[in-house]
């Protein structure tokens, strides 16, 4: 148990440094993977979306909506968890680590376009019913659905361990 | 229990319980009256240590700092993992019961915390203030929950199915 916890305080260091210094470019990196999955709603057919140090600027290339500011980095911090715990994970399937980074990264690309589509929808009537269920879709994923998907990817790479603890 | 099953079972249960939290009824009725307590304990600790804080709502105010408690700041979102997931996994409900009124003291105690640390940091080290609030303290409290969770199934008894 103490050395679990002090492997995942390493994990948790070593998460915290990368987030705090790569955030701004992974976030720009989220904010373009999540530029086709805006384009399916025909309101963002231009979007395009351009990093501006700790936020993502989400725009139309031919001036359809108005310019829009999301907090990438908070939808992007659960990777300091991700990393504490996988920390923990001794002698893990590199295959299921692999899978779990990409289960975080899409998790990641959702939550930027769920939160676009909740700050427009607002933006554009705050009362109407999309509105409401873009923001609880919001929400959800980035109050519970952070901890959840890091949890959940721990739970999955641990269970695969070539040796159960 | 295969790790697929419990978590899918894991995440529809989060889904059933957060997802009304999320309704404008349901926040002014529960969820702001919890954050209004969690201000009113943190400012007595506050004023304990000589902070001279005032409370209005949510908000503490000692002079030009002011620290707002709001969705995310108060420990639910632990204390909803928590719960979706120790009623996913294989237990009696008596177990369950212990589980999550240890899991919740525990994460409500250090939601304390974190709250009190993070009014110090922002009145005298505003500039490290981000990087508590989103960075260490969210892993503290994502990390205790799950530890703890961790904890609680390592000590459970897995009822065997006739």
């Amino acid at each position: 148990m103490f050395r679990n916890a002090l492997r995942f305080l390493a994990g948790a260091l070593a998460g915290a440094l990368l987030w705090w210094f790569a955030a701004p470019a992974y976030d720009a990196f989220v904010g373009k993977a999540a530029e086709p999955l805006l384009r399916l709603d025909k309101r963002f057919r231009d979007v395009d979306t351009a990093e501006r140090g700790r936020w993502v600027i989400v725009r139309s290339a031919g001036g359809r909506f108005g310019l829009g500011e999301l907090p990438a980095d908070q939808m992007t911090y659960n990777v300091i968890l991700f990393i504490a715990l996988m920390a923990t994970v001794r002698r893990p399937r590199w295959r299921r680590v692999l899978a779990a980074v990409a289960v975080l990264f899409l998790s990641h690309v959702i939550t930027f376009a769920i939160g676009t589509e909740s700050l427009y929808a607002n933006g554009r009537d705050p009362a109407s019913t999309a509105a409401n269920v873009w923001m609880m879709a919001n929400l959800f994923l980035r109050v519970v659905g952070m901890l959840a998907v890091a949890f959940g990817c721990w739970w999955w790479v641990r269970a695969g361990g070539r040796r159960a603890r | 229990m295969k790790p697929a099953r419990f978590l899918i079972r894991f995440i529809v249960l989060l889904a059933v319980l957060y997802l009304p939290l999320t309704l404008q009824s349901v926040d002014a009725a529960v969820i702001v009256p919890f954050s209004r307590a969690i201000a009113v304990v943190s400012g007595a600790l506050l004023n304990v240590l000589g902070q001279h804080v005032a409370v209005s709502g949510v908000i503490l105010t000692a002079g030009s700092n002011a620290v707002s408690i709001q969705n995310g700041c108060n420990g639910i979102e632990a204390v909803v993992f928590l719960v979706a997931a120790i009623l996913a996994f294989p237990a009696t409900w008596r177990q369950r019961l212990v589980g999550l009124v240890a899991a919740i003291a525990v994460i409500q105690i250090l939601n304390l915390v974190r709250v009190v640390t993070l009014f110090l940091i922002n009145r005298y080290k505003p500039d490290l203030f981000e990087l508590f609030h989103l960075a260490i303290w969210q892993t503290v409290i994502g990390g205790a929950a799950v530890a703890l969770f961790y904890v609680w199934t390592t000590r459970v008894h897995v009822p065997k199915r006739a």
